[in-house]
């Protein structure tokens, strides 16, 4: 009996080592778009734009930011909160990063259209304008720095995140 | 990369929780029983966290705020809401979460009530009547910040009732298990009902946490500061809420803890020195002005 406790305390332990050591350099997007800029700022050039899903190697990490390089061989920064360690694609870096089956199960007929079209036919609920809140009045970069500038304020990267 | 640590202590937590033994550290010791109660915390909360993806979490959004848009009507006169998502999206980006999977989006209703929604995944609504009580742009950058870290914090994902997380959990593990027949899709859509009535009704008449609304509230003094705002704007805002406290009232009033007591928690914050804040008179003046475009003055 005791023998088994310990070879079961033992296993556990090298478990705990080796997920330290594991090398989890790899991040899928996990949001709709991601843009990857020149360097870790939301004031760096557009260099991309990423799909949800695509996987991506992390070279190097920055306060908040990562480092990250595309299957095509594109460079450059994306902020960690678009980001997520879980692997849902299955083609590592592809540019056509094809979604697990889980993952498809999720966006095809989980939370997406599908449940939201069921859900809405039995409610008088005012989607009309929730739309028009995601299409209609979005600042563009450009806006957003003339507006920063007039109005004397700061887009500081400084304490985000970690 | 930090989730490997935890994953690693959390590891090293369940040996000495297994093997009953209590750890002796310098002069303390970490005894078995308070450790299995420290884990199962700790294990509660990464699981609320992790429950819903931030696609989901989107959708859930969706559905909520267009619930309260069947109850609120949209006020767009003047450019109002142009001005409203070039301030919130900018406060939405230098927060502690930049991203969410569908953006940051802003919109006023008309109401004299004072009051604003964050719904999760970042759709955010404010009453006429609210903006109408801010005197500058650094006070309607207040309220804004108070929803966006709202959002920051998943504080709607988090109110979620426990048992209709649990629901949710069954009915997603037969969902990516296999494909959904007709059954199991009805009863996801009834799952997410649930979920949505449940985040609406925390929004419009319980509210958060006393926890949360503290937690909102001190992010919002660092978001005002971190933009060059003026974070004393925070604290106008709440002795604005406190003149028009009335008991049994409606809006923030309903929903949202004493003024009082919200002013003592954001205290040490404000405290902390402020060296980016300029004032501006190009700020003040086009908030005056979209004021009067929007009819709002």
């Amino acid at each position: 009996m005791k023998k088994y406790f310990c070879s079961m305390l033992l296993t556990s332990t090298l478990i705990a080592v080796f997920v330290c050591t594991l090398s989890s350099d790899e991040v899928s997007i996990q949001v709709k778009k991601a843009v990857m800029r020149s360097k870790p700022s939301f004031l760096g050039k557009k260099v991309g734009t990423l799909n949800y899903a695509t996987r991506l190697e992390v070279l190097k990490e920055k306060a908040s930011w990562y480092q990250v390089k595309e299957g095509s061989g594109i460079e450059g920064w994306i902020h960690k909160t678009s980001t997520t360690e879980k692997n849902i694609t299955l083609k590592s870096g592809s540019q056509t990063a094809r979604v697990s089956d889980d993952e498809q199960a999720i966006a095809g007929k989980g939370f997406s259209e599908d449940v939201e079209s069921e859900y809405r036919k039995s409610k008088d609920y005012n989607y009309i304008w929730v739309d028009k809140m995601q299409n209609n009045w979005n600042a563009s970069e450009d806006n957003i720095k003339k507006f920063i500038e007039e109005g004397r304020l700061t887009l500081s990267d400084e304490g985000l995140g970690d | 990369m930090k989730k490997k640590y935890l994953i690693a202590v959390l590891a090293l937590v369940f040996n000495l929780t297994v093997a009953c033994i209590d750890l002796k550290i310098g002069g303390f010791t970490l005894k078995s029983k308070d450790v299995k109660s420290a884990y199962n915390i700790v294990e509660a909360g990464v699981e609320a966290a992790k429950t819903f993806t931030p696609s989901q979490e989107h959708y859930i959004g969706r559905s909520v705020a267009a619930n309260l848009l069947a109850q609120y009507k949209p006020y767009d006169k003047g450019g109002l809401n142009v001005y409203l998502n070039t301030l919130g999206q900018f406060l939405a980006t230098c927060s502690d979460r930049p991203e969410t999977f569908g953006g940051y989006h802003f919109l006023a209703i008309e109401s004299d009530e004072l009051n604003a929604f964050a719904a999760p995944g970042g759709f955010i609504l404010v009453t006429t009547g609210l903006i109408k009580s801010c005197t500058s742009e650094d006070q309607l950058a207040a309220v804004l910040a108070h929803e966006v870290s709202h959002v920051c914090h998943r504080h709607g994902i988090k109110s979620i009732d426990k048992s209709r997380l649990t629901n949710f959990g069954v009915v997603f593990m037969k969902e990516a298990a296999s494909h959904l027949g007709s059954p199991e899709f009805a009863s996801l859509v009834d799952s997410f009902s649930g979920i949505i009535d449940n985040v609406s009704q925390t929004l419009v008449n319980t509210g958060y946490s006393r926890a949360y609304e503290e937690e909102a509230d001190i992010s919002t003094v660092i978001l005002l500061r971190r933009t060059g705002y003026d974070v004393k704007a925070a604290e106008d805002m709440l002795k604005h809420l406190e003149s028009h406290h009335v008991e049994g009232g409606l809006g923030l009033t309903r929903t949202h803890p004493h003024p009082k007591d919200r002013l003592k928690s954001i205290e040490e914050e404000l405290s902390k020195s402020h060296p980016g804040y300029v004032v501006s008179l190009a700020r003040n003046k086009r908030f005056r002005d979209q004021m009067l475009k929007s009819g709002l003055k």
